[in-house]
C-alpha cells in the first residue's frame, strides 16, 4: 500500500467508526439535555443491537433487515423500560437516576454474556457488502462505505426531525431551557419515556447495523458507553451539531490515531476532555446558591 | 466623600434579555441604600454583579477606586464585599456556630484563612458571643437544617457581618418571613455596624421604609428614580410602573 | 448533648468528652486484627490484607463522595497507577514496603493533580460521567500499554515486599502487619484531616458552595486539594493490594471494581469512614462467596445488588439521616437543598451560571 492508502482507509474507517458513534451519542446527549437523565446503560442498548445482528445474519438481505428491525425494536422497548425503572427516583436526583442505569447495565451486561458467552461475535453480512468498492482509482472497504452513506441519510433525516417539525422544536426548547417544561405543562415522565425509547431505538439500529464496525462482546457495552461520554463532553451536554464533531473527532482518534500514535488514543480522548473542560468553564461566572450538584 | 462603590454603565444580558440596560449606582461609605422595583426589574441581577456571582456584559465596578470588574466573587469577599442570598444559603449540615466560623475563617484577623493550633477555638469563642448578642446564641450547636426560616435568615445576616464587611449586599431579607419574624429582621438591620455601607434589595415597603435612606428605583434593567424614601414614593413614574395610576395624593 | 466538633472547656457550650468513646473502640479493634494471625490460617489473612487494600479505595471513594458531596466512579484510576507504580518499583529491586507505599501515593497523587484540574471544574452528574470516563481510560491505557503494564497479562512474579531496604522478604503474617499497619495509620490520617477546620470547609463546601464562595473561601483550590488526596490514598490502596497479591493485571481495575466499590460505599454509608470500609469487606467477602457457590455469575448479583441498594436509600446518595447527629450526617435539608440545585445542574454545568 502506498502512503497514501497507509491513511486514507484508516481515515475512511474513521469517519463510518465516527458516524456509528454519532447515531449512538446523539440519543444519550439528548435524553440528557432534555431530561437530566445521564443513561450509563446506553452502551449496553448498542450491545443489545449487536447481538441481534451477530444471532440473526446469515448473509441474506432479509436476515439483514430483520436483525436491524429486531435490533431497533428491543432498543426502544429496552428505552422505555429504563424510563420506567428510572421513574420512582424522579424525588431523588438525577445522581440515583444515573447511579441506577450504571446497576442495570451491570445486570444487563450479565445476562448478555451468560446467554451468548464471553466471546466476540461477529455477523455475517451480504457477500456483495463485503467487497471493496472502488472510488477514483482506489479501493474501500465496502461494508464502511455502505454504512457511511445509511448513516450519513440517517444524520440527514434526524436533523431535519430535530429542526423542522414540531416534536423536534419542543425537544430543543427542553434542551435550552428546562423551565420550559413546567410552563407548557408537558408530563416530564413522557418527555423522559419519549426520549430513552427514541434514544434506545437509534442505540439499537447502531448495534444492528454497526456490528462488522464494533462488534458484539463482553466488551462492546463498556467501550461503546465511554466513547459516548467522551463525545458528549467534547460535543456539550445537550448539543447534538456538538455530538456531531466530536463524534467524528473520536472516529479519527479511534482508527487514524491508531495507526499514526499507537497506543495514545486513551491519552488523547482524555486530553481532549480536558481541554474542552478548562476552556468552557473559564467562560462561565461563578455559582448558584444552594451549590449547584 | 468618595463612594465606597461605584458602578457605571452596567450592561448584562441573557440570551437576547437585557436584565439590566445601563445602570449606574452610587454607594456613599455607611449609606444605607435600598433598590426595589417590580419582578424581572434586574435587582438581583444587579446585586450578583456587584457581589460577583455573575459578570457584566459591559460597565465597570469600583470599590474604593479599586477596578473589580474581574475579580472572582471570594477575591471580593476577602477585598470587605458580603452578601446574603434569597433563600438563606447556609451550610445545612453544621451546626449555626460552624457556619459562623467558616464565615470568619477567611477574614479574622490576625492570619486569615491560615491554619494554626487553637484558632479553630478562639473563632468558636468569638463567634459565640457574636450569636449572644443576636439573641441565637443557645441554637450555637443546632445544625441548621432544624432552624425556622427566620432563624436562618438571622443566621445569615451574621455568617455575612462575621467577616467584617465594609460592603453588605443583602437580596430580599424579608422574603418568605412571618409577621412574627420580620421585627426582628428590622431590628437586626438597624443595629448594623454604622460603618458597614448596606444595599438592599428588597420588595417588602415596610422594611424599605424602616431602614433605607436612599431607593433607587429600577424598572425594566434600567433605573427609573432615585432619592429618599419620601422622593420615591411621591414620584409618578414610580406610581404608575407600581400601580400603573398616577397616584391620588397618597404617600408611602 | 453537644456536636463533636465543640471540644474545648471553658464554655459548656463548647466542651466534649475528652476522648471519644469510639477511639477507643477503634484503637481496640486494630490490636484485634494484628492478633489474629495467631487465629486464623494464612489463606485467611491474605484474604483480609486484600479487604483492606480495597477499603482503603472505598475510603478515598466515600471522602469524595460523602465528605467532598462529588460522586465517583473513577478513583481505579489512581488506584491503578498506585498498584502499577509499586509493581514497577518491585521488579526494578525496590523492595523496601514504605517506599513503595510513599512513591505510589506520590504518583497517584502527581496523576490525581493532572487529571483533577479540568475534573474539579465540574458537579453533580457531569463529575459522575467525567470520572467514569477517567476510570475506562486508565483500564484501557492499562490493557493496551503492554511495554509497562504488561497489557492483558498485567504483571506477575513481583518479589516480595520488606520492611527495611536491604531486609529479609516478609512472611504471610509479616505481610499481613505491613498492611495492617498501613491502613491503620493512613485511616488515622484521613479521620485527623476530616475533622479538622479544613474537613468542615470541605463540608461547607459540600452543602452551599455558593455561601463558601461568597464567604471568600477558595473552593476550587479546596477540592483540588481533596480529589489529590483521595488519589494518594487510593495510591497507598493499589501498593498495598500488590504487596499482598505480588500480582497485578487489567482485571483488579476494571469498570467492575469501581462498581464494587462504590457499592461498598452506598451500603456503608458514604460520610461514614469506617462505614466505607466495612462496606468493602461486606462487598468482597459476598463476591468471594459468589465466586465461590455460583461462579461466572458475580457480575450479575453485584448488578442486582447495586440496583437494589440504590432503590433503597431513603435520601439518595446522602445516606440515611439521624436526627440530632451534628456534623457528621447531613440532613434532609442539605439534601433537599442539593436535590434542588442538582435540577439545575447538567444545563448550568453547560452554560455556566446565567440564570
Amino acid at each position: 500500500m502506498g502512503p497514501v492508502e497507509t491513511y486514507l482507509i484508516p481515515a475512511v474507517n474513521g469517519v463510518a467508526y465516527g458516524l456509528l458513534l454519532f447515531v449512538v451519542a446523539a440519543g444519550l446527549t439528548l435524553a440528557f439535555g432534555a431530561a437530566g437523565v445521564l443513561n450509563l446503560a446506553h452502551g449496553t442498548l448498542y450491545a443489545v443491537g449487536a447481538y441481534a445482528a451477530a444471532v440473526l445474519t446469515d448473509g441474506s438481505w432479509l436476515a439483514l433487515a430483520a436483525a436491524v428491525a429486531a435490533g431497533t425494536t428491543l432498543g426502544a422497548a429496552a428505552g422505555a423500560g429504563l424510563a420506567v425503572a428510572v421513574a420512582p427516583l424522579a424525588s431523588r436526583g438525577h445522581l440515583s437516576q444515573a447511579l441506577l442505569t450504571f446497576g442495570i447495565a451491570l445486570v444487563a451486561g450479565a445476562l448478555l454474556v451468560l446467554a451468548f458467552g464471553a466471546d466476540d461475535l461477529r455477523p455475517v453480512v451480504p457477500p456483495v457488502l463485503d467487497q471493496p468498492v472502488s472510488l477514483a482509482g482506489r479501493a474501500y472497504p465496502g461494508y464502511r462505505m455502505a454504512f457511511i452513506a445509511v448513516a450519513a441519510v440517517l444524520a440527514v433525516a434526524g436533523w431535519a426531525v430535530l429542526t423542522r417539525t414540531r416534536a423536534g422544536a419542543r425537544l430543543r426548547a427542553m434542551v435550552d431551557d428546562p423551565d420550559m417544561l413546567a410552563a407548557v405543562g408537558t408530563n416530564p415522565r413522557a418527555v423522559l419515556a419519549a426520549v430513552l425509547a427514541a434514544g434506545g431505538a437509534a442505540a439499537g439500529f447502531a448495534g444492528a447495523l454497526g456490528a462488522p464496525i464494533i462488534g458484539a462482546g463482553p466488551r462492546t457495552a463498556e467501550m461503546v458507553l465511554l466513547l459516548s461520554l467522551v463525545i458528549v463532553v467534547l460535543g456539550g451536554l445537550g448539543s447534538v451539531p456538538g455530538a456531531f464533531v466530536a463524534a467524528i473527532f473520536v472516529g479519527q482518534v479511534q482508527s487514524l490515531g491508531v495507526v499514526l500514535l499507537p497506543g495514545l488514543a486513551p491519552y488523547l480522548l482524555f486530553a481532549a476532555m480536558a481541554v474542552v473542560l478548562l476552556g468552557r468553564h473559564r467562560r462561565s461566572s461563578g455559582v448558584l446558591p444552594g451549590g449547584h450538584r | 466623600m468618595s463612594a465606597l462603590l461605584s458602578a457605571s454603565r452596567l450592561h448584562r444580558r441573557f440570551g437576547h434579555l437585557w436584565a439590566l440596560a445601563g445602570v449606574d449606582l452610587e454607594l456613599a461609605p455607611g449609606a444605607r441604600h435600598a433598590v426595589i422595583g417590580p419582578n424581572g426589574a434586574g435587582k438581583t441581577t444587579l446585586l450578583n454583579l456587584i457581589a460577583g456571582t455573575v459578570r457584566p456584559s459591559s460597565g465597570r465596578i469600583l470599590l474604593d477606586g479599586d477596578d473589580i470588574t474581574a475579580t472572582s466573587a471570594a477575591r471580593r469577599s476577602r477585598l470587605g464585599i458580603a452578601r446574603t442570598f434569597q433563600t438563606p444559603a447556609l451550610c445545612a449540615s453544621l451546626s449555626a456556630l460552624d457556619n459562623l466560623i467558616l464565615g470568619a475563617w477567611r477574614h479574622a484577623r490576625p492570619t486569615a484563612g491560615q491554619w494554626r493550633p487553637g484558632r479553630y477555638r478562639r473563632l468558636a469563642v468569638r463567634c459565640l458571643r457574636q450569636l449572644d448578642r443576636l439573641g441565637i446564641g443557645h441554637l450555637a450547636d443546632h445544625p441548621v437544617h432544624t432552624l425556622s426560616h427566620g432563624q436562618r435568615r438571622l443566621l445569615e445576616i451574621a455568617v455575612a457581618l462575621a467577616a467584617h464587611p465594609r460592603l453588605l449586599l443583602l437580596d430580599e431579607p424579608a422574603a418568605g418571613l412571618s409577621d412574627s419574624d420580620l421585627p426582628h429582621l428590622v431590628t437586626c438591620l438597624r443595629r448594623l455596624p454604622a460603618a458597614v455601607t448596606v444595599l438592599l434589595v428588597e420588595h417588602d415597603q415596610a422594611l424599605v421604609a424602616a431602614v433605607a435612606e436612599v431607593v433607587t428605583v429600577l424598572h425594566h434593567g434600567q433605573r427609573l428614580a432615585s432619592g429618599t424614601p419620601e422622593q420615591v414614593a411621591t414620584d409618578p413614574a414610580v406610581a404608575e410602573v407600581y400601580l400603573g395610576t398616577p397616584p391620588a395624593g397618597e404617600g408611602r | 448533648m453537644t456536636a463533636p466538633t465543640l471540644r474545648w472547656a471553658g464554655d459548656d457550650r463548647l466542651s466534649g468528652p475528652p476522648v471519644p468513646p469510639w477511639a477507643v473502640a477503634a484503637a481496640a479493634a486494630v490490636l484485634l486484627a494484628a492478633g489474629l494471625p495467631w487465629l486464623v490460617e494464612p489463606y485467611t489473612l491474605t484474604t483480609l490484607a486484600r479487604i483492606m487494600a480495597l477499603g482503603l479505595l472505598a475510603v478515598s471513594v466515600a471522602v469524595l463522595t460523602g465528605h467532598a458531596g462529588m460522586p465517583t466512579l473513577g478513583q481505579v484510576a489512581p488506584y491503578a497507577v498506585g498498584a502499577y507504580t509499586t509493581a514497577l518499583l518491585a521488579k526494578a529491586g525496590h523492595t523496601t514496603g514504605p517506599v513503595q507505599l510513599l512513591v505510589a501515593a506520590g504518583a497517584a497523587g502527581l496523576f490525581s493533580v493532572l487529571v483533577g484540574i479540568p475534573l474539579v471544574r465540574t458537579r453533580g452528574v457531569v463529575f459522575l460521567m467525567v470520572t467514569l470516563a477517567v476510570g475506562e481510560l486508565a483500564a484501557v491505557g492499562a490493557d493496551q500499554w503492554r511495554a509497562v503494564t504488561g497489557g492483558t497479562d498485567g504483571l506477575a512474579g513481583i518479589p516480595a515486599v520488606t520492611l527495611t531496604t536491604g531486609g529479609d522478604a516478609l512472611t504471610v503474617t509479616g505481610r499481613y502487619w505491613f498492611v495492617l499497619g498501613a491502613t491503620a495509620a493512613a485511616l488515622a490520617l484521613v479521620w485527623w484531616w476530616l475533622r479538622s477546620p479544613m474537613g468542615m470547609v470541605l463540608r461547607g463546601i459540600r452543602d452551599n458552595e455558593a455561601r463558601m464562595h461568597a464567604s471568600g473561601h477558595h473552593v476550587a483550590g479546596v477540592l483540588l486539594a481533596t480529589y489529590v488526596g483521595a488519589g494518594a490514598l487510593a495510591g497507598v490502596g493499589g501498593s498495598l493490594l500488590v504487596a499482598t497479591q505480588r500480582y497485578v493485571s487489567p482485571a483488579d481495575v476494571s469498570f467492575h471494581i469501581s462498581a464494587l466499590v462504590l457499592l461498598a460505599v452506598i451500603v456503608g454509608g458514604a460520610h461514614s469512614m469506617i462505614g466505607a470500609f466495612v462496606g468493602a469487606a461486606l462487598v468482597v467477602t459476598v463476591r468471594d462467596w459468589a465466586a465461590a457457590t455460583v461462579p461466572g455469575h458475580g457480575p450479575l448479583l453485584l448488578g442486582a445488588v447495586f440496583i437494589a441498594a440504590v432503590y433503597a436509600l431513603p435520601n439518595g446518595l446522602a445516606g440515611a439521616w439521624r436526627p440530632g447527629s451534628g456534623a457528621w450526617r447531613p440532613g434532609s435539608g442539605a439534601h433537599r437543598l442539593r436535590r434542588a440545585a442538582g435540577r439545575l445542574a447538567p444545563w448550568s454545568a453547560r452554560r455556566g451560571q446565567d440564570r
